[in-house]
C-alpha cells in the first residue's frame, strides 16, 4: 500500500521544509497583500470592480502556486540527489515508492495551505468590501488545486532524472504547454506541413494535461454555464491517471537508478 | 558454522565516463567477508574504492560483475537494511532540522517503536555529546558536530552491522578518539563494525582486522596482530631502571635467557595522548 506510516513521516518533513523557507513567507505575504490592494488599482464602477478583484485574486492564487511547484519544487528534489540527502533514506528500510509519495503529499499539502489562505483572504475581502459571499471563489481555486497537483505529480517525476536548473524550464515549459493546449493543438493542426512532426507535435499535446479545461475563472466570473459534471470526471481522472503513473514511474527510476 | 555478515564476492565496478566512454574502474575482482562481532577497517589512499565498495554493498550503486550477500541475502531486502546502519562520506542531513527533530525523523523511517524513541533519542544524543546543541537546526553545526549526529542516527537504529565511511575525517583528535570509543562501544554490544579510513592510527586502535585497499583491489588482508606483531621479538617497559647499568642488564639476559638486546628506548607518549590529557585538564 502506497501511504504508510513512513510516507507520512515523509511528508511531514517535505512540508516543515517548505515552512521553514523564507521564501515561503513572503510569497504568502506578498500575494496576501495584492490580493487587499487590488481594488485600489481599478477606478471602474462597483460591479466591474467586484470581478477585477476575484478575476486577479484568483489568477494569483493559480499562479503562486504554480510558481512553488514550477520553481521551489523542481529545485528542492533534484538538489535531494545531488546534496546526498537521499541517501538517509534508500539506505533505510524505505520503499523508493514510499519517498515519491511522501514528497507528494508533503507539497500538495503545501499547496493546499497556500491556496485556502489565500482563497479565504479573498473571500473576505470581496465580503467585506461588496458585501457579496462569493462561494464560487473556493470552487475555482480547487481546479487551480488539482491542476497545480497535476503539475507537480510531473515535477516529481522529472526530478528522478533531471538537475535542478533543467527541472524548472522542464516545469515551465509543461505548464506553458498544458496552458494553450488547445490553441496549441490547433495551431499544429493548421499551420503544420510535414506530417511526421505533426503527429509528433499532436501526441505530445495530448500527452501533457489540458490545465486550461481546469481554469474556470472566465466562466464563472462571467457567469457561462458549466458541465459540471464533466468537468468533476476529467479532473478527478487526470488527478488520478497522472499522479498514478508519474508517482509509481518515479518510483521505479528510483530502483533503477544508482546515486 | 561462523556466521559471516558480510559476504563480498569477486565483485567489481566500472564507473561509465561521459557518454559511456572511458571507463573507470573503481573495484576490481574484490572479495571480502566480515564475521560476526567483528570490526574490520578498510584502508586506503584517497581514489582507492573505498567509498565505491560502500556504496555497493549499502546498494546506492550496482556492482558490474560479483555479489554481495549481507546476512545471507540480498541488500536490495528492505528486512536488510533494517538491519544496517550506514555512515556516507559526506554531509547527508537535512539542514533545516534540530538533531533532535533529525533523529526523531529517522526513528520514524527505523521502524523504532513509538514508546522507545524518546529514550533512545535522548540516549543517543548523551553518547555523541550532541545533549546541549539538540535544539539547533543542524545547519548551525561544526563538520565534526555533523558527524556525530550521523552516528546518532546509527545509534538510534540499533542495527546489527554497521557501515562507516571515514567515520573521523574532519575530526579533531577528541573527536575522533570519541568516535573511536563509540565503534568499540558497539563491539562490545555484539555488533559488526565495517569501517573505512586512510589514516593508520585509527585503524590500529579499533579493528581486528584489517583490509588494505589500492586501486580497487584488496592487496593486503590479516588480523592486525598477524600484520604488526614481529615474530620471535618482545618489549620490555621498566620503571625506575638505573639507565648506567644497561650493559648489566645486557648480559644478564644473555647468560640466562639467551635473549638478545635489539634496542633500548625511553618511553613516549603519543601526540595525541598529550594532546588528549591537555584539553582535559583544562576542561575541568
Ligand atoms: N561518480 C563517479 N564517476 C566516475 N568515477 C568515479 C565516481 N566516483 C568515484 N570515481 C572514481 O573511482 C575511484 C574510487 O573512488 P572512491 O571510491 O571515492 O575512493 P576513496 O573513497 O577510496 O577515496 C577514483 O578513481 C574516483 O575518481
Ligand atoms: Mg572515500
Amino acid at each position: 500500500m502506497i501511504l504508510s506510516r513512513k510516507t507520512f513521516s515523509l511528508a511531514r518533513i517535505t512540508s516543515l521544509e517548505i515552512i521553514r523557507l523564507n521564501l515561503f513567507w513572503v510569497l504568502a505575504a506578498f500575494s496576501g497583500i495584492i490580493v487587499i490592494f487590488t481594488k485600489t488599482f481599478s477606478v471602474y464602477s462597483t460591479n466591474i470592480q467586484i470581478n477585477m478583484v476575484q478575476d486577479i485574486g484568483l489568477v494569483l492564487i493559480a499562479g503562486v502556486n504554480t510558481f512553488l511547484v514550477v520553481i521551489l519544487v523542481a529545485w528542492i528534489l533534484p538538489r535531494e540527489v545531488e546534496n546526498k540527502t537521499i541517501y538517509g533514506f534508500f539506505t533505510q528500510s524505505v520503499r523508493k515508492v514510499d519517498y515519491v509519495a511522501g514528497k507528494f503529499f508533503g507539497f500538495a499539502f503545501i499547496l493546499f495551505l497556500m491556496t485556502f489562505f489565500l482563497s479565504f483572504l479573498l473571500f473576505v475581502y470581496v465580503w467585506l468590501s461588496f458585501d457579496v459571499r462569493a462561494y464560487h471563489i473556493f470552487t475555482v481555486a480547487l481546479f487551480s488545486y488539482i491542476a497545480n497537483v497535476i503539475l507537480l505529480s510531473i515535477t516529481i517525476l522529472s526530478s528522478t532524472v533531471l538537475t535542478g536548473s533543467v527541472n524548472i524550464f522542464f516545469g515551465l515549459f509543461v505548464y506553458m504547454m498544458g496552458s494553450f493546449n488547445q490553441s496549441l493543438e490547433y495551431l499544429v493542426e493548421r499551420s503544420m506541413e510535414i506530417p511526421l512532426l505533426k503527429a509528433g507535435l499532436i501526441t505530445v499535446l495530448k500527452i501533457i494535461p489540458d490545465f486550461d479545461r481546469l481554469n474556470i475563472r472566465d466562466e464563472v466570473l462571467a457567469g457561462i454555464p458549466i458541465h459540471w459534471e464533466e468537468l468533476w470526471s476529467y479532473s478527478m481522472g487526470s488527478l488520478l491517471l497522472y499522479g498514478g503513473v508519474c508517482l509509481i514511474t518515479a518510483g521505479i527510476v528510483f530502483s533503477r537508478r544508482e546515486f | 558454522m561462523e556466521e559471516h555478515v558480510l559476504d563480498v564476492k569477486n565483485l567489481v565496478k566500472f564507473y561509465k565516463g561521459l557518454g559511456g566512454l572511458k571507463k573507470v574502474l573503481a573495484v576490481d575482482q574484490l572479495s571480502l567477508s566480515v564475521k560476526k562481532g567483528e570490526v574490520y577497517g578498510i584502508l586506503g589512499p584517497n581514489g582507492s574504492g573505498k567509498t565505491t565498495l560502500m556504496k555497493l554493498i549499502m546498494g546506492l550503486l550496482f556492482p558490474s560483475k560479483g555479489q554481495i550477500k549481507i546476512f545471507g541475502s540480498s541488500v536490495k531486502k528492505l528486512s536488510i537494511k533494517k538491519r544496517i546502519g550506514f555512515l556516507p562520506e559526506e554531509a547527508y542531513l537535512y539542514r533545516f532540522l534540530s538533531a533532535e527533530e533529525t533523529l526523531k525523523f529517522f526513528a520514524e523511517l527505523a521502524d523504532v517503536p513509538r514508546r522507545e524513541q524518546k529514550t533512545r533519542i535522548a540516549d543517543a544524543l548523551h553518547v555523541v555529546g550532541l545533549f546541549e546543541a539538540r535544539k539547533r537546526p543542524s545547519r548551525t553545526y561544526s563538520k565534526g558536530m555533523s558527524r556525530r549526529l550521523g552516528l546518532a542516527q546509527i545509534l538510534i537504529k540499533d542495527p546489527d552491522f554497521v557501515v562507516l565511511d571515514e567515520p573521523t575525517v574532519g575530526l579533531d583528535p577528541i573527536g575522533s578518539r570519541e568516535i573511536k570509543e563509540i565503534i568499540l562501544g558497539l563491539k562490545e554490544r555484539g555488533k559488526t563494525v565495517l569501517f573505512s579510513s586512510h589514516l593508520l592510527s585509527e585503524v590500529e586502535m579499533v579493528c581486528d582486522r584489517i583490509g588494505i585497499m589500492h586501486k580497487g583491489k584488496l592487496v593486503l588482508t590479516g588480523h592486525l596482530n598477524e600484520l604488526l606483531l614481529r615474530k620471535n621479538e618482545y618489549s620490555l617497559v621498566l620503571e625506575g631502571f638505573d639507565i648506567g647499568r644497561q650493559s648489566e642488564l645486557e648480559q644478564v639476559l644473555q647468560k640466562s635467557f639467551h635473549a638478545k638486546v635489539i634496542s633500548v628506548n625511553r618511553s613516549r607518549e603519543t601526540m595525541e595522548d598529550v594532546f588528549i590529557k591537555t584539553i582535559k585538564k583544562h576542561a575541568s
